[in-house]
Order: structure tokens, then sequence, then C-alpha cells
């Protein structure tokens, strides 16, 4: 990737961060972080990651951010005004925020990556081919783990979302009666 | 291409969990009665099973597909977890109907919970690992929430998530910086890579940072001093079986991995490193008995002396020697039982949903039920460490294992702390013996009383005759140090 | 040159952001949104490491980090609505039932 396509996308990727973390409009909140998400998956396509880039839009992106914003919808969160910590913290926490980022980021600028430079990529580096044999040789038990993890999560997201028949539920209030 | 199925019986133990889970789901959805006592034997049995499978397939050190060993600490590890699970689901089956649990998912969700947890003691991938410990968080989060009407459930199950996500984000971006410094996942080429190369200033402080980020996700889910906060609330807010599951099962899981992780992946880091461990330790512990001291809850109470725990079996780890090491996971089985124990008798006080937390509703106990009360008396001795219980021995291995290696201070804060801790201990027998309260009507709990009496029986035997748990603790540790 | 070097600061960068969101905010939801980030960090982080090392593994690793991204939506938002349900509130602070 050249420097000149480089440097704006990571100041808007940056941009949209904040924008998740600063907006007190959740719904917005959301919508930046579907942004970077999306600017994220250019970064995986200019690495090689072209699978990885298609995955980060359609189940990131896509599916996930759209459970997010259905949530929100749903319980209708409007702004918060309240929604700060007392200004004493948040500059501590800002703080150590920017230490770290400077610290790491310096850190992680001057590491060394050996091949980054002279080797070049192995062939069929990226192809969903071998992404795919590598799944199913070298991480094949993490694979079926997966399935497990997505099983527990479904059930799990089941047991907790769903209306129960019982007195104290019935008399729960409107909201959220929807689902 | 070629799947790697050469050694598919490192497996078995894992795959024979996963399948037990998914049968006992699907069982439990034809369920007839809304007790689940069926369910619930029906689990106990594939627990069994799974430590029987276990310790049949002794494949020593055979490692599938790089990823999951089967080796003597993955042996006793899955022994020992599906030993604390099956005490676990014995006290619920008389305690969900008694809470007012509805769902029948709650066994099989124990049941996932030990399929991730055997990923997690077994894993010599990073990310196996990872994956390991998010399939069994899965599956807590929603059984400390499964009480929906209950508020404090919802959020026990809330702070426990967010919390745990947060953890997990920093355990992952750790390993995202030690793979971009070494270029692997799996322990031992960890350990070679950095053993093997002299690093400039930028990488070190990376390998650094990653190494600390993972210490600091794993101090989540051990509840270790300064990222302990979550713990006193959700044991109070989680049904109470869910939390002793948490106290014993979830933290010996968690410790395993740790153990692997430090002693295998980071061992030629780790020298630099004993000094955190020894802050880690030592405010651990301390932080945990002054604040157990305060409580009048008893469940807040052995929450905060969780912490404590963690604080002493920490000391073995700063030790890191085979001796301390063994004395590790002996203390993990043996504070395993003593907290069912403990956490039993909170569950079978029970009473129209609630459970009865407070020191003063232990009142009286001594007289009105006195097998719970020596129950609640031998388990408290043993968390103390009053001689001849499990709890004595397994401290005195872990402080001499330690004094051993040369950490003197840290043995004195230690058993200091452990002195202290006996104020709160005491404060429980002291109600139960020299007050007195009327008698209450109790329904019959068999499955809860036969499992409290169980664990306090196993509490003493381990005391008084620690050799056969704790050879089988020193060859389970030595396999993580010499084998592949 | 942009090398994966660059790729890795801006993953500390987004990493850092995340982090004080969990910490400062007190918005349920936007918490769980910062945990997200953070978590895209680490996986912008591995796939540069395995584009800078030639390695494959990393991309291998994204594809679990984002089912397990997945799974923590499905079951975080859950306990949320759960939460929601019993007592309209997503505020942190609100939860005061339970001693921090």
């Amino acid at each position: 990737m050249s420097p000149y396509l480089f440097y704006p996308l990571a100041c808007l990727t940056i941009a949209g961060a904040l924008g998740v973390v600063l907006n007190n409009n959740p719904v917005r909140s959301a919508l930046s972080l579907v942004a970077t998400l999306f600017l994220l998956a250019v970064y995986y396509i200019a690495l090689q990651a072209h699978l990885v880039a298609a995955l980060q839009i359609i189940v990131y992106a896509g599916a996930v951010m759209v459970l997010f914003l259905f949530v929100i919808t749903l319980l209708n969160l409007s702004p918060d005004p309240a929604d700060r910590t007392s200004p004493l913290f948040g500059a501590a926490a800002l703080g150590s925020a920017l230490l770290l980022a400077v610290v790491l980021g310096r850190a992680l600028w001057a590491t060394t990556l050996p091949g980054a430079a002279n080797t070049p990529l192995p062939e069929g580096f990226g192809t969903t081919v071998v992404l795919a044999r590598q799944l199913f040789s070298e991480y094949l038990v993490a694979f079926e783990l997966t399935s497990i993890l997505l099983l527990v999560a479904v059930v799990g997201a089941v047991v907790l979302a769903k209306r129960d028949p019982s007195p104290a539920d019935m008399d729960a209030p409107a909201p959220g009666r929807e689902a | 291409m070629t799947l790697p199925i050469a050694n598919i019986e490192v497996l078995y133990p894992l795959m024979f969990a996963c399948a037990w889970g998914l049968l006992v789901l699907t069982v439990e959805m034809f369920s007839l009665s809304r007790r689940f006592v069926g369910i619930g034997w029906l689990s106990a049995l594939g627990l069994a099973a799974v430590a029987g499978i276990s310790l049949s397939g002794q494949g020593a050190g055979e490692v599938f597909a790089g990823a999951v060993a089967l080796d003597a600490f993955s042996v006793y590890f899955y022994v020992l977890l599906s030993v604390l699970a099956i005490f676990a689901v014995f006290l619920s089956m008389d305690y969900v109907p008694l809470a007012g649990i509805i769902h029948g998912e709650f066994y099989p969700l124990i049941l996932f919970a030990v399929a991730g947890l055997l990923v997690m003691v077994s894993a010599t991938d990073l990310i196996v690992m990872f994956l390991g410990l998010e399939t069994m968080s899965m599956a807590v989060y929603v059984l400390a929430g499964i009480r929906k009407d209950e508020l404090r459930s919802n959020e026990a199950a809330l702070k426990y998530f967010l919390l745990g996500a947060f953890a997990s984000a920093l355990l992952l971006y750790g390993i995202a910086l030690i793979y971009a410094i070494t270029g692997s996942t799996v322990l031992g080429s960890v350990a070679n890579a950095i053993a093997s190369t002299d690093y400039l200033a930028a990488d070190s402080l990376v390998l650094m940072l990653g190494v600390g980020m993972l210490l600091a996700g794993f101090a989540f889910k051990i509840a270790a001093v300064p990222f302990h906060l979550w713990t006193p609330d959700v044991y109070e807010g989680a049904p109470t079986t869910v939390s002793a599951f948490m106290a014993t099962a979830v933290k010996a899981g968690a410790f395993a991995a740790l153990l692997r992780i430090v002693l295998v992946a980071l061992a030629p880091v780790m020298p630099d490193l004993s000094w955190l461990m020894w802050v880690l330790a030592a405010s651990t512990m301390t932080m945990g008995n002054f604040v157990a001291l305060r409580q009048t809850n008893v469940k807040r109470m052995l929450a905060y002396s969780s912490i404590a725990h963690t604080g002493y079996l920490l000391v073995g780890v700063t030790a890191a020697t085979a001796e301390a090491g063994a004395a590790v996971l002996y203390y993990l089985a043996a504070y395993g039982v003593m907290n069912i124990g403990a956490f039993g008798v909170l569950a079978a006080l029970t009473r129209r949903r609630h459970a009865l937390q407070e020191i003063s509703d232990f009142a009286g106990l001594g007289q009105n039920r006195p097998v719970l009360a020596l129950v609640m008396s031998i388990c408290m001795l043993s968390l103390m460490g009053m001689p001849p219980l499990a709890g004595f021995v397994g401290k005195f291995y872990l402080f001499t294992a330690a004094l051993e290696a040369g950490y003197t201070v840290l043995v004195v804060i230690a058993v200091l702390n452990s002195v202290v801790s006996a104020a709160y201990y005491l404060g429980v027998l002291r109600a139960m013996y020299f007050q007195s309260a009327d008698a209450e009507e109790y329904s019959p709990r068999p499955y809860l009383n036969f499992a409290v009496t169980a664990a306090a029986a196993v509490t003493v035997a381990l005391g008084l005759a620690p050799s056969p748990v704790m050879g089988a603790a020193s060859r389970a540790f030595s396999s993580i140090i010499l084998g592949p | 040159m942009v090398t994966p070097n660059h790729y890795l600061a801006l993953s500390a960068v987004l990493f850092a952001i995340g982090s004080i969101g969990v910490v400062v905010r007190r918005n349920l939801v936007i918490i769980f949104m910062s945990v997200e980030l953070m978590l895209n960090a680490a996986n912008l982080a591995f796939v540069a490491v395995a584009y800078g090392r030639g390695l494959m593994s990393g991309q291998s690793i994204v594809f679990f980090v984002m089912t397990v991204a997945a799974a923590e939506a499905a079951v975080g938002l859950a306990v949320i609505l759960a939460m929601f349900r019993n007592r309209q509130t997503v505020n942190a602070d609100d939860i005061a039932l339970l001693r921090w």
C-alpha cells in the first residue's frame, strides 16, 4: 500500500475508533464501529489476506454489527448525557491510554519482523486454498472447537434471551416484549 | 491433503465430553420432570466416564497436531476437573429446583464448560488455549445469569461478562505481541524462539508487554489483585452451585493453563519476572484476607477467601521449582474439595429460593443441623490450614517448597496471612456452635447432603493420606517440564 | 514505503483507544463495542505479522478470533437484554446493587 493511501486511511480509522468511544449516541457509536471495521478490511486486502477481508465485511461488519444495532434499537437506547466518568478519572485514563499507545506503538514500529523486507512471500500466500488447508490440518482441533463454542453461544443466548412463563417475568415492563 | 489423525486417542476424553454434552442437551429437551434430577445423574455419569477415559488412555506426552497433549499433567487435571464438576452437579441436583432454575440447559452448559476447561489445561498452542478459555467462559457467563428474574444474577452475569470479555481482549493482544516477536503460538516453539534469539531493545519491550498482557488476562480469570474486583459480586450474585464451580473448577483450569504458559512457553523470561509474580502473590493474599475480615456475608467472605487462596497458589508459581509446582497441583485439588464443601453448605441452607448468606444465619446450626455444621467446620478449618486437614498439608508443601527456593520473606507474609484468616473462618464456627437460634424446617435434600459430606470426607482423607495425590501431582508436574 | 510495522503501530493505537473506551464509558453497549475494537486491533496485528513473516498461521488465527467475537456478541447482548428486562438501564453506574 502506498503511503499516500495508508496515512489518510489510518487517520480515518483512528477517527472511526474515536467515534466509537466518544459518541454519546450508541447508534452513532455502532456506525463508527462499522466504518472502522470496513477500513480494517481494506488493510487486510493490502496485506494479502483476501479471505479474511471478505469475512471481515460479511461476518463482522455485516452480521455482528447488525446484531449490535438490532439490540440498540430494541432497547431503544437514547443518548445519555450522564454517561461520563469524573473528569479526574477520565484524564487519568486518557493519560494511561496515551502512554500505552505511545510506548506500544513506538516499540512495534521499531520491532524487526524477519522477512519483512527482503524475502518474497511464499507461493499461494493468502489464498483460500492455503488457508483452508491450514484450518483442516494444523488448526483442526481449534476449528472443531469453534463449533462447540458457537453451539454454547447459541444455547446460552437462547436461554438468556427467551421469555419465561414465570410470574415474575410476566410482570416485566413492556420494552423488549417484541423480542 | 492428509488429516492429522495419527494420535487421535489423545482427543478421546475431549471428544467424549463434547459428545456427552450434546447428548445431555438433546435428552434434556424431552425431560418430563422440571426438577431435572435424571439429567443431573446423566451428566455426572458422563463426567465420571471422562475421568475414566483419561485415566485409561495415559498416552503420556502424545500430542495431537501440535495443539493438544495428553501428558500426565493433562490427565491429572482431567480427573480433578471431572471430580469437581461431579460435585457441582450433585450439589445442583437439589439446588436447581430450590433456587427456581427452570432451564434444563443448566447441566449441558456445565458439561460444555468442563469441555472448555479440558481444552485449556491440555492445550499446547496459545490459540487453542484461548478458544478453550472462551468456550468455558461463554458457558459460565450464561450459568451465572441463569436466574433471569433475579436482578443479582443478571448483574453477576453482566459484570463477569464485561470484565471477562475485556480480559480476553487483553489476553489476545498479548498473544498477538508474542506472535509478532516469536512467529509462533505453539508453546514449545515460543520458548525456543525466545531462548535462541538475542533481542533488540524494541523487540524485548514488545515481548515484555505481550507477556504482561497475557498475565493480566489470566490474573482476571484466577482473581488475582488488582484484577479481582469482580469476584465477590459475581460469586454472590451467581447461583450458589455455579459459584462453587467457578471458585474451584474454573480456578483450577485457569491455574493449569497459567502454569503451562509460565513454565513452558515463557520459561526463558520468567526469571526476569519472578519479582512481578512475587508482588502479585503477596498483594493478592494480603488484600483477600484483610477484606474478608470485614465481611458479614458468608458468600462474599468465601469469595475474598478464594482471592487469598489465589495468592497462596501464586507463591508456588513464583517459586517455580518441581516441588513447588507439585504443591500447587495438590493444593488446587485440596482447595477444590474443601471449597465445594463450604459452598455446598451454603446451597443446603437455601430457603424459599434464597440462600441464607449472612454469618448470623449460621447461628445455632450446631444444634439444629449437626451434620451440616460439622461439614462446614471441617471446610473452614481446612481453608484456615488446621492440621491434619487437606488445607494444612497443601500449605505445608507449598510453603516449604517456596522456602527451599529462597523466598523466605514471601513465606513469612503467607504464614502471617494464614494466621489473620483464622479470624474470619473461626467467626463462622462461633456462630454455629456458640449462638443459638430456632430450628427451621427443611425439605429433604439428599444429593446436597451426600455431596457436602463426601467433600468433607475427601478433605479429611486428603489430609491424612496425601501421598497418592501428591505423587500424581509431582508426576504430572514433571511431565510438562521434561516432556515435549 | 509502508511496512508491516506501520500496521502494527496502527493496531497499538486502536487497542489503546478501545481500552480507554472500556474504562471511561458507562454505557454497557458502548463498553462492549470498545472490547470489539480491542479484538479488531489484535486481528490487525495478527494479519500484519502474518504478512511480515510470510506465515499463514496469523490469518487462520484471525478466523478464530472472528468466531469468538461473534459468539461473544450473541451471549453478551443476551446478557444485556436479560438485565434490561429486569431493570430499565444500560448504565454501569446504575448497577450498584452489588458493590464494586
